[in-house]
């Protein structure tokens, strides 16, 4: 075993050194407990192999990574973490970071050993818990004691199931919760769970089993909201309720979502959306999405910057009139992946933008569907006022062939961008380079100082 | 607030005495208690701390002073400057060093110091040697320990 070589030949060096001192040992335990907590758990673990002194040391450490792959088995695993989180010890702990990797298939009878574990963390006044269990049969409860940790700072769960909160929900201190796969038993739970930590800033959740979300917060800063899975049927209305005065950081990325509904934002927010307003696309839901596109609009008129999907522009294109659009005064960086069939709708947004200094703009190439003669037929009518008072920055995400339709677009911003300063292109590998380069150097620049950047 | 009342004299175990601006004792929890409780007058006596070692305590509380108040380094800069303030203390400093922000309670000092120590001694082996342990164990007790925790010591 190295653990035992190692040790012996130690112990011949340190006979060699006698005269130098051994200072750490002379720290009281609690100080030595500190310098183990910023060690690997591993390596903690082996300091009780050191010397008397240190041997039970470890177990007064801080902070603790288990995963449960560095074990033999799940036993082995279960067993460890059992000794340690023993209820007689009463030390704080201040971190935990658990990695549960599924041991079902090896036939192993699984106790709900994570619920104890976090059980003792709580009482032993976690700030920081991490559990990570790999998607498999058994997801792992965690316990009621979790609504009521009050020194808990940072919340992290992967793959876990929420119990109903019957009781009283106290998160005084939590700032940051990132709940993944997390399942929870009703919309009432999770809407408690978030009101009730007033220091929340940052949340991030792509949960289960939620079928209206509604984030109340005072203190929110940050949210990355996910919903890509819903094992719903079609019949359960599914929504968002946002109501977060300072969020500055706003991502939504859900297309089941039928109502989104954005009360209250911090002005200046960055947004990055993608959302469907439904799964759905029958005759009958049109107006009903309609709608519901009406109510999302006027919740994000203050925002600074927006990036928009190629599916959200085009629900946008197809759901609401120039009318419908809120004017977004404040919005400085609009970053948008379009459809070709949703581009000639570009300059109707545009006009509700008239503070523009960048636009980021991909195009959703799927020439192969629209022929050439549908790419003739694209024209831009309107010039919006952002193109002749702010746009100075362009740039073109995605690969420019030269096509009708990427040339027109280019030929629209540079005949009528006032201020432009530069608009930068990627050209395709598939593209002649002589060829699209002259052809854009043709397109005249009502901007003097335009430059074009050809990457 | 007169130019006065804004530094403070602490005296180390061994009398030498340090006029230091407040803001930078006050990184202190222990003398900010003393502060608060306004039973000391100018002079702060630290019984713990030796004249060496409290000098190197307000070298480190001045640069993180500085910082904090003005902004006008960049904490990649702090982090350098951390790290070369612990590089080359050996381990007796390191020791009373850790001593010293403990008992002063200076929460990032401490992090620091104990962080050096951590950071010397990432295998067993390395604590064998870096910090002069010896081991005490007779080879049975060795065994008995590995097999309780086979986990950490079968690599």
């Amino acid at each position: 075993m190295v653990g035992r070589g190692e040790v012996k030949q130690a112990r011949c060096t340190g006979s060699s050194q006698r005269l130098k001192k051994d200072w750490i040992s002379l720290l009281p335990d609690p100080l030595i407990s500190q310098i183990l907590s910023l060690l690997p758990t591993k390596e903690a673990v082996r300091t009780s192999l050191l010397s008397t002194r240190w041997k039970p040391l470890w177990l007064w450490v801080s902070c603790l990574d288990l995963a449960s792959c560095e074990f033999p088995d799940l036993n082995a695993f279960v067993s460890f973490g059992d000794r340690f989180f023993d209820s007689s010890r009463v030390s704080c702990i201040s971190q935990l970071n658990i990695h549960v990797l599924d041991g079902t298939e090896d036939g192993v009878h699984v106790v709900p050993f994570l619920e104890s574990w976090i059980d003792a963390a709580v009482k032993r006044k976690i700030q920081h818990l991490d559990v990570w269990c790999s998607p498999g049969h058994i997801i792992y409860q965690v316990p009621i004691s979790i609504y009521t940790c009050e020194k808990l700072v940072s919340l992290k769960l992967f793959q876990m199931n929420m119990v109903d909160d019957a009781g009283f929900v106290s998160l005084p201190c939590v700032k940051t919760m990132h709940l993944k796969h997390v399942w929870f038993p009703n919309d009432s739970t999770f809407e408690r769970l978030v009101s009730c930590c007033p220091a929340l800033k940052e949340l991030e959740i792509d949960v289960r089993g939620v079928k209206v979300f509604r984030v109340h917060s005072l203190s929110l800063k940050r949210l990355v909201f996910e919903r890509r899975f819903t094992a719903f049927e079609v019949v359960s209305v599914l929504g968002v309720v946002i109501d977060a005065p300072l969020l500055g950081f706003l991502k939504m990325d859900d297309r089941y979502s039928e109502s989104v509904v954005i009360k209250n934002l911090d002005s200046n927010a960055k947004l990055d959306v993608s959302l469907g307003f439904g799964d759905v696309f029958d005759e009958a839901s049109v107006s009903s999405k309609r709608n519901k596109v009406r109510e999302f609009l006027p919740g994000i008129s203050k925002v600074g910057e927006m990036i928009i999907s190629a599916e959200t522009f085009m629900v946008f294109h197809l759901n609401s009139s120039l009318q419908s659009l809120p004017q977004f005064d404040l919005m400085s960086r609009l970053e948008a992946t379009v459809c070709l069939s949703d581009l000639i709708w570009l300059p109707t947004f545009l006009e509700r933008c008239p503070n523009l200094k960048f636009l980021v703009l991909a195009l959703d190439n799927l020439i192969d569907e629209i022929g050439s003669e549908e790419m003739n037929i694209i024209s831009f009518s309107t010039v919006p006022e952002c193109l002749l008072s702010s746009l100075k920055f362009v740039d073109i995400k995605s690969s420019f062939s030269g096509n009708a339709a990427e040339m027109k677009l280019v030929r629209y911003l540079q005949e009528n961008s006032i201020i432009l300063e530069k608009i930068t292109l990627r050209l395709s590998s598939c593209a002649d380079d002589i060829v699209v380069i002259t052809k854009l150097l043709e397109i005249p620049r009502r901007s003097i100082n335009c430059q074009v950047l050809v990457l | 607030m007169s130019k006065s009342e804004k530094k403070i004299v602490l005296k180390s175990l061994d009398n030498e005495a340090f006029e230091v601006e407040k803001a930078v004792a006050l990184q202190s929890q222990t003398i900010w208690v003393m502060c608060e409780d306004k039973c000391v007058g100018n002079e702060i006596p630290l019984e713990n701390v030796t004249g060496q070692i409290l000098a190197k305590v307000i070298d480190y509380c001045k640069k993180h002073a500085v910082v904090d108040g003005d902004g006008d380094e960049s904490s990649e800069e702090l982090k350098n400057w951390d790290t070369e303030f612990t590089k080359n203390m050996d381990q007796s400093t390191l020791f009373n060093m850790i001593l010293a922000a403990n008992y002063l309670n200076i929460k990032s000092l401490l992090n620091l110091t104990c962080q050096a120590v951590a950071d010397k001694t990432k295998t067993i082996d390395e604590f064998h040697t870096f910090l002069n342990i010896e081991n005490n164990f007779t080879p049975e007790e060795e065994a008995q320990i590995c097999q309780e925790n086979l986990w950490a010591f079968d690599d």
